[in-house]
């Protein structure tokens, strides 16, 4: 199973950390402790992957949610310096400057809803359906959180636009 | 160029660029490898939380010190010395009346007024530790005193009252 989905869900918790790869790592091993605690409730065994998306995205929330953030960003800033910076390896670094030139940093800016639904559609590219189950919402409110998540999206590029044209 | 366009070719985007930056991310560890780095997380995160709270402890502990923390009145300090009894309560009515502490006691001590006439100014008493210099007593507001307490002319070594 972890090597199945490991990969998805770290890829998802990467996009939901907004390039942040110790959160990311973080953030995918917590789902994956909980998936293992829960897995003798779990029934729909042809469903797992959603289960574990559904994990990771009350994992994220509850992790934002939670008064101890700033704690915890600080100390994992302290405990990646210097050490982890080695142990990630030029490949982690890349990643994190190559994140502040993509789109999806933009993303990060966006209301949460809003985020998760264009993480699961453009990054897991999920579809409609699934990520309704995933949210536990109706497909129109998938479709609306798409549409206004892209409209802002376009807004901000609309006004990089402008910016750079000065 | 029309929203839905315009949405297509940022919904591209979007998929373009997860895709390249989720292959930087590299493929699955091994099942031993993620739990040892479980582990090594989990174990700097407790020891971070224990550094956090002994930190929030003692700030905590240092709020309180500094909430709590009274400085000795020049009075209390005096009073240690018995060698040099201050005096307590004057004949001006308390212009240089002493801070009350928390052992400290209001009380009445009789003076006089310009005319010679008795009169009872409030001040403090602090048990043991202040007293009323005789030397430095007025004439004028012992008699004051005396004529009070009905001891006229009485002159006892009381060194505190």
């Amino acid at each position: 199973m972890i090597a199945l989905h490991y990969p998805r869900i770290r890829r998802a918790a990467l996009f939901l950390s907004n390039g942040n790869v110790w959160d990311a790592d973080d953030l995918a091993q917590e789902t994956l402790l909980q998936a293992a605690r829960g897995w003798s409730r779990f029934s729909g065994s042809d469903r797992v992957g959603s289960w574990l998306y559904t994990i990771l995205l009350n994992q994220h929330r509850r992790r934002r949610r939670s008064a101890a953030r700033f704690w915890r960003r600080c100390l994992g800033w302290l405990a990646k310096n210097p050490d982890n910076s080695v142990n990630d390896g030029p490949d982690k670094r890349m990643l994190s400057e190559e994140w502040r030139t993509t789109l999806w940093s933009a993303v990060a800016e966006l209301p949460e809803p809003q985020r998760q639904t264009l993480v699961l559609r453009f990054a897991e590219e999920l579809s409609y359906e699934q990520i309704a189950e995933i949210l536990g919402c109706p497909i129109g409110t998938v479709k609306s959180r798409l549409h206004h998540g892209l409209a802002a999206l376009q807004k901000n590029l609309a006004n990089e636009d402008v910016k750079n044209a000065r | 160029m029309r929203n839905d366009e315009e949405f297509q070719l940022i919904e591209n985007r979007l998929s373009a660029e997860a895709r390249r930056v989720g292959t930087g991310l590299g493929g699955c560890p091994s099942a031993s490898s993620l739990a040892a780095e479980f582990e090594r997380r989990a174990r700097r995160r407790r020891r971070t939380q224990v550094a956090c709270c002994g930190a929030a402890l003692a700030l905590l502990l240092a709020g309180l010190t500094i909430a709590l923390y009274r400085p000795v009145s020049p009075v209390q300090e005096l009073g240690r010395n018995r060698s040099e009894p201050e005096p307590v309560g004057t004949a001006n009515g308390g212009a240089s009346k002493p801070e009350p502490t928390l052992v400290a006691i209001p009380v009445l001590i009789a003076s006089h007024t310009e005319d010679g006439q008795p009169l009872v100014v409030t001040g403090w008493y602090i048990p043991e530790q202040a007293g009323i210099d005789l030397l430095d007593f007025p004439p004028a507001d012992f008699d004051a005193t005396g004529r009070l307490y009905g001891t006229e002319g009485e002159a006892t070594d009381m060194g505190t009252i």
